[in-house]
């Protein structure tokens, strides 16, 4: 994202609504042609943010600027951003080809350049054909891409996504994300998308910010939030994950020793934490390594345990371990054909490590 | 057994609903002066109707009447309606509340305080009066009609359109009236059927120099009720039934396009 100037620029940005502080000192900047996503529970704030990017609403206090000009008071029609809605919102007694002209004819351009554009666009979401019907002839899926149509084909600077894949079957949902994916690279425009689905998410975004009751908890690539959370909300709500309560009791050159759910271990960490530290461990299923007491590798093992239960999930296997101490950790191991040795049975004794180095190591407040 | 108590509830109900009406128009067809007995059809009493010029001057006062305070009413009513639900201004909850009560309040006080009104502002009673009093009590009803449509609406779709660039007039134009249609229209055909036969309130604020068809029937059946009054009443009944069933069309046209 290095070198792009910003297109939009979020700056200091609080939103209250009457009592409630609904966003709290927001600042982010979005590069240019970058796919950026908001991702987060419930009620953090999402739509709302989105709302003020488009112009629905202004904000309490902060700047936005998008395109180098402050934004603040200029109203949704002035402003060179559209959006899809999660209702998707189209115009029940417009046709397709109505509906996605709709932005073209308020800028009272030609009649046959209007044409020419919108059967473009409808070829591109592929909907050829479709123009003449109503929204209320089409399945949900060839409805949302007319509501994407209808806002792509005014070219904005910007497009606005609010949780446009929600209201769609899983698997339509995967389609539609490669399809957005592929649409966004192609025209280059800036998306800004909103979620709580943590792997909708990560499948499209170059960039993710992590939201949490009005705050951005973390911004980063797909890959930097998954493996370098910053704090347990981040890492708890973007997939699974076991977290170990340690105490720190020394230092070593490469790592730290500590005291792991009772267990003698060692950690490492970025951070340095002294010693006496109260910290959390935070483990993904798929770091986990599971070994037979007798298998060479269970001799480094931190801890051991007793299988609870395997459910298979075609390539990998979801297996629960209560280790001594009676905390249950979730594992996740893959098929390979060189190892069937994955075949575990509930109530047998198990060995747990981690690849050295994959932990990460938060305090605990 | 219970299909058959309910099928018997049903009937009566509509039975009581429809058989003085059927009564009504059968014996705008019956061959004799007094209501009470059967003589055999005939349709001397629509040849009298239309040979009364008072009675027929009378109808084509309440037809004009009409028209003009439903479209004057559907014009105000539909307006006031797209601004409580778009606007956000000051007494906007008064407003909505009012609407609901001028539609539930007794005609004769609508009457009396019209009325007193004219008095007041020393207007003649007659056409203006009666037009102005009639477009009064019309315009809830297409308010209320049209904010039910209004509020069964997806929020997203006005902002939709202002996203895409709309003015406040382009919105209006493009997306609230044409969705709206239908309730307009209704609002419109509601309208004139209650200043077709509204008394209570026409009695108090019209004059001898305008005679409208409710009025003059009420002064004839203190007379008796004479045949001609059937005949006229059958008549209104196959115009209400034809309204009805256009009405109908209509919404469904608009609901398979
Ligand atoms: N117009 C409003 N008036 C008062 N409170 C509001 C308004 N709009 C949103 N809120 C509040 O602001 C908070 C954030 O709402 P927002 O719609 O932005 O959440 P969200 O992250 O989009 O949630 P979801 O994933 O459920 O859509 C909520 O607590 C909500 O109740
Ligand atoms: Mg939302």
């Amino acid at each position: 994202m290095t070198g792009r100037e910003p297109i939009i620029d979020i700056r200091n940005v609080s939103m209250r609504f009457d009592d409630t502080l609904v966003l709290d000192d927001i600042s982010l900047s979005i590069a240019n042609g970058e796919f950026l996503t908001f991702l987060g529970p419930s009620g953090c704030g999402k739509t709302t943010l989105l709302r003020l990017l488009a112009g629905f609403e202004s904000p309490t206090s902060g700047d936005i600027f998008i395109n180098g000009q402050r934004m603040n008071d200029v109203p949704p029609h002035r402003r060179e951003v559209n959006t899809v809605f999660q209702s998707y919102a189209l115009f029940p007694h417009m046709t397709v080809f109505e509906n996605v002209a709709f932005g073209l004819r308020r800028k009272k351009l030609p009649a046959s350049e209007i044409k020419g554009r919108v059967a473009e666009m409808l070829a591109l979401v592929k909907l050829e054909g479709l123009g003449g019907r109503r929204p209320a002839q089409l399945s949900g899926g060839q409805q949302q891409r007319v509501a994407l149509a209808r806002a792509v084909v005014n070219r904005p600077l910007v497009l606005l996504l609010d949780e446009p894949l929600s209201a769609l079957d899983f698997k339509l949902r995967t389609q539609m994300q490669m399809e957005l994916k592929h649409l966004q690279r192609r025209l280059g425009i800036t998306f800004v998308f909103v979620t709580h689905d943590q792997a909708e998410a990560f499948a499209m975004s170059d960039r993710v910010a992590v939201m949490s009751s009005g705050h951005i908890t973390q911004r980063g690539t797909p890959q930097e939030i998954y493996e370098n959370p910053q704090n347990l909300f981040v890492a708890s709500f973007v997939g699974e994950i076991n977290i170990l309560d340690a105490v720190i009791t020394g230092h070593a050159p490469d790592h730290l020793e500590a005291t792991i759910e009772g267990r003698r271990g060692a950690l490492h960490s970025r951070r340095d934490y002294p010693d006496g530290q109260r910290v959390k461990v935070l483990l993904r299923p798929e770091d986990l390594r599971l070994s037979r007491p007798e298998d060479p590798e269970a001799a480094e093992a931190c801890f051991s345990g007793v299988i609870k239960e395997c459910t298979y999930k075609g390539a990998t296997v979801d297996i629960q371990v209560e280790i001594e101490g009676g905390k249950a950790l979730q594992a996740t191991e893959f098929f390979n054909e060189d190892s069937e040795d994955i075949d575990y049975r509930p109530g047998e004794p198990v060995r747990v490590s981690w690849v050295r180095g994959w932990e990460t190591v938060l305090p605990d407040d | 057994m219970i299909r058959i108590v309910k099928a018997a509830y049903v009937s009566l109900v509509y039975a009581f609903l429809y058989v003085p009406i059927l009564v009504l128009v059968v014996f705008a067809f019956n061959d004799s002066r007094v209501a009470t007995n059967w003589q055999g059809f005939s349709l001397r009493w629509f040849a009298k109707l239309f040979g009364n010029e008072t009675l027929l001057g009378a109808a084509v006062n309440s037809v004009l009447v009409g028209v003009l305070a439903a479209t004057l009413a559907t014009a105000i009513g539909t307006l006031a309606a797209v601004a409580i639900y778009r606007y956000r201004f000051l007494g906007r909850k008064v407003l909505s509340t009012a609407v609901y009560i001028l539609t539930i309040q007794p005609d004769i006080v609508m009457g009396i305080s019209l009325l007193v009104l004219f008095m007041a502002v020393r207007m003649p009673l007659g056409f203006t009066t009666l037009l102005l009093a009639h477009v009064t009590f019309c315009i809830p009803f297409v308010t209320i009609t049209v904010l039910g449509r209004l509020k069964g609406f997806d929020t997203h779709i006005v902002e939709a359109a202002q996203d895409l660039g709309a003015s406040e007039y382009e919105i209006f134009l493009r997306i609230i009236l044409p969705m709206i249609l239908p309730a307009v229209a209704a609002g419109w055909l509601l309208s004139f059927t209650l200043s077709l036969d509204d008394v209570m309130v026409s009695f108090f604020v019209t004059g001898p120099s305008f005679e409208i068809l409710p009025l003059k029937i009420y002064a004839m059946v203190k007379l008796g009720v004479k045949p001609e009054v059937n005949a006229l009443s059958a008549i209104l009944l196959v115009l209400t039934f034809c309204i009805v069933f256009a009405a109908q069309l209509m919404m469904k046209e608009r609901r398979e396009k």
